[in-house]
């Protein structure tokens, strides 16, 4: 263990799906209200229902979901929580409504038939107003755990957006991958001043000590992943709260060796997806945690949450199953006190009774990893 | 000069097939729901480049969830694995894969394309290139890479031949997506490249088009050139217009003028004077513009409005060169 810590912390990594009295008829909604507000211990959650059933808008509810998202992992018994990102539409359309200069355009598909509502940048990105810092007060007052506050990274901001604006900045260079590489350094960066600095900064203000920052995007293009390494540090220069960068999806390979370079305290990694569900603590069992091999070779200076949860399946892993993965992650980076307990990534995909069970097994299983490392 | 003008690929899906999508996907709408709301749409597009003058038409492959699915979903020996990114894009493809040897059942490429909205017209068909294919698969069934490579070859040409001949089909140029040959081109994969282009040159009796995107085609256009191809396509907002000089280009060449990644908008005469850069450095016999990938990266609107630039850019060089 170091600083006293304990090991194999167990956090989540960001959203929830709506809480389930948003949805549906009136009787469902109250009825959801009461039966989650029962099962998790939500203070006042008779005062909902009376709302509910006088017809509140989603407005009035939104902060009851938030409060619900936060007694959801509290009672599940995770040491770190959020809220569940209730008061999200998702995790880059809400950010950018929060930005000058940013025109949605229309839905583009990303596969299959997903798609997402995809901003094109106009003119200088500037701050209107913080798209974090409402919620982080109001959950701040609520908590009884330590929080940590996800925010949409710069470079996936970036990248899943369209340029009309620094672009033109080099419509006139001839080689076109020079215009890109220029303009798209120029896009990071003012996102990073004009944005990110100050949402980071309130945040910290306010009293936020772990903040996590999300960049599914980081290696698509792997050739900018040096460029973003050295945006980040200066995007975090001066700020004290303990830092998560949250990757998920990816060949995470491509984040090496630069990665070692970041002034992060955590990387967050998907890797329960990519695993069996076999108990067992070789390498074919636990094929989907091989990568964490490398990091160990790279002796990375921060800890790696690797993902212990597949949230894309209903399939609630065993604690046992949990313990394996955490004891193999252990194993490979070649120190427990390195490895925190937590999902592949979000559980918006998921209803909230697998979430739920999902969540409570995280925290048995980082229990037994406990017991077997003592 | 004679200059062409047409699409490279995917188009884009508007708001009707993207809700009918979701509700099907959800099981709150039928497939022949999906059909009709994607025909109306496939109607629309062929209509637009038909009367802007684009020839030969492309059939907006609406219902083609990325470059593979519809032969992942139904040759023999194949079928579709998890999401993979496509290459450096915010868009996945399910990876296809291949566990036995490959071969083909009944037609199927006729359930997601609407031949009836072709009859009558000249015709450009896009398939994947059969080594790009095998590349991009995950492969358990064979042992020879080449091998796979062919019979991808094999039953994507025979496939697209009983396309045109069930229904009539006037096609005078089938594309080969082909973002590997300009990525990495080895010296073995030219004979392979060689017969797959004889191949769909002989079963479907029309002009090949080699189409690169995404890489800078400078290094393996010499090579392409050897293969027996009518048209190369390459892409101008990978490639520089400079890196092609000295290459002689003794036949014809697609030039991906709009670029189907960016929002903005190609002034027709920028794009006109890109492509004659092009033109000038390989001294190319015929151009086609065209755009430099599939337009499904844009949303519909933006997508229509570089359609009909890339239409008025044809025109302008037609007016430059008095064609």
């Amino acid at each position: 263990m170091t600083g006293g810590e304990v090991l194999f912390r167990t956090q989540e990594v960001g959203s929830l799906s709506r809480a389930p009295f948003l949805k549906g008829s009136l009787e469902e909604k109250a009825f959801q209200a009461r039966y989650w507000g029962i099962r998790l211990g939500v203070e006042g959650h008779e005062e909902l229902v009376e709302l509910i059933r006088r017809g509140a808008g989603t407005s009035e509810l939104l902060p009851w979901a938030s409060l619900y998202g936060i007694r959801f992992h509290e009672a599940a018994g995770l040491d770190v929580v959020w809220d569940g990102e209730q008061r999200r539409v998702e995790m880059y359309e809400h950010p950018l409504m929060h930005v000058e200069n940013f025109e949605f355009v229309g839905r583009v598909k990303v596969w299959d038939a997903e798609t997402y509502n995809k901003a094109k940048l106009v003119g200088p990105p500037r701050l209107k107003s913080s798209a974090y810092l409402e919620e982080f007060l109001f959950a701040k007052s609520k908590a009884t755990k330590e929080l940590k506050v996800p925010v949409t990274g710069p470079y996936t901001l970036m990248d899943w957006s369209f340029d009309d604006y620094f672009a033109r900045r080099y419509a006139h260079l001839e080689d076109p991958l020079e215009r890109r590489r220029r303009s798209r350094l120029d896009f990071l960066y003012s996102l990073i001043e004009e944005v990110m600095r100050p949402e980071l900064r309130a945040l910290a203000e306010a009293g936020a000590r772990r903040i996590q920052v999300d960049e599914p995007a980081l290696t698509s293009k792997p050739e900018e992943v040096r460029d973003y390494v050295e945006a980040f540090n200066e995007m975090v220069k001066g700020l004290d709260v303990t830092l998560t960068l949250h990757v998920c999806y990816s060949d995470y390979s491509l984040l090496l060796p630069h990665v070692a370079e970041m002034r992060i305290h955590e990387l967050s990694i998907e890797c329960a997806n990519r695993d069996t569900t076999d108990l067992g603590l070789d390498a074919r069992a636990r094929r989907g945690y091989s990568i964490l091999r490398e990091f160990g070779e790279h002796d990375v200076p921060f800890k790696i949450a690797p993902g212990v949860i597949d949230v894309h399946t209903d399939f609630v892993e065993p604690a046992e199953l949990v313990r394996d993965r955490l004891l193999y992650a252990a194993k490979l980076l070649g120190d427990p006190a390195k490895v925190i307990a937590c999902n592949d990534c979000g559980l918006r995909t998921r209803g909230w009774e697998v979430a739920f069970e999902k969540e409570r097994s995280l925290v048995e299983g980082a229990g037994l990893a406990r017991r077997a490392s003592s | 000069m004679r200059v062409e003008a047409h699409l490279s690929g995917n188009l884009p899906r508007g708001d009707s097939v993207f809700r009918v999508l979701r509700r099907h996907s959800r099981g709150k709408a039928g497939w022949e729901e999906v059909r009709a709301a994607a025909e109306a749409e496939t109607a629309e597009w062929v209509r637009l480049q038909a009367e802007l003058g684009l020839r030969p038409v492309t059939d907006p492959m609406l219902l083609w969830h990325d470059h593979f699915r519809p032969f992942a979903e139904n040759v023999k020996g194949m079928a579709v694995d998890g999401l993979r990114r496509w290459y450096d894009n915010n868009l996945f493809y399910r990876a296809p894969v291949v566990f036995g040897r490959l071969g083909l059942g009944d037609p199927f490429l006729e359930r997601y394309l609407f031949p009836v909205a072709l009859r009558g017209l000249e015709v450009k068909l896009v398939i994947p290139e059969p080594l790009t294919f095998a590349r991009l698969s995950v492969n358990s069934g064979y042992t020879d890479h080449a091998e796979l490579a062919m019979d991808l070859a094999e039953v994507t040409s025979a496939e697209a031949s009983r396309l045109v001949s069930r229904h009539g089909l006037s096609v005078s140029l089938v594309q080969l997506s082909a973002p590997e040959l300009a990525r990495e081109l080895r010296a073995d994969d030219l004979e392979l490249v060689r017969e797959e282009v004889g191949l769909f040159k002989r079963r479907l009796g029309c002009k090949v088009q080699l189409h690169t995107f995404f890489f800078s085609a400078a290094r393996s256009l010499r090579s392409l050139l050897d293969t027996g191809v009518d048209v190369i396509g390459i892409d101008l907002h990978a490639t520089p217009a400079s890196a092609l000089k000295g290459v002689d280009v003794d036949r014809e060449l697609a030039v991906g003028v709009v670029d189907s990644r960016s929002v903005v908008v190609e002034e027709p005469g920028w794009m006109a004077s890109l492509a004659e850069r092009a033109v000038e450095a390989t001294g190319a016999r015929a151009v086609h513009v065209t755009t430099n990938t599939d337009l499904d990266f844009l949303p519909a609107g933006v997508a229509r409005e570089k359609v009909r630039a890339l239409s008025a850019c044809a025109r302008l060089l037609r007016e430059r060169w008095g064609t």
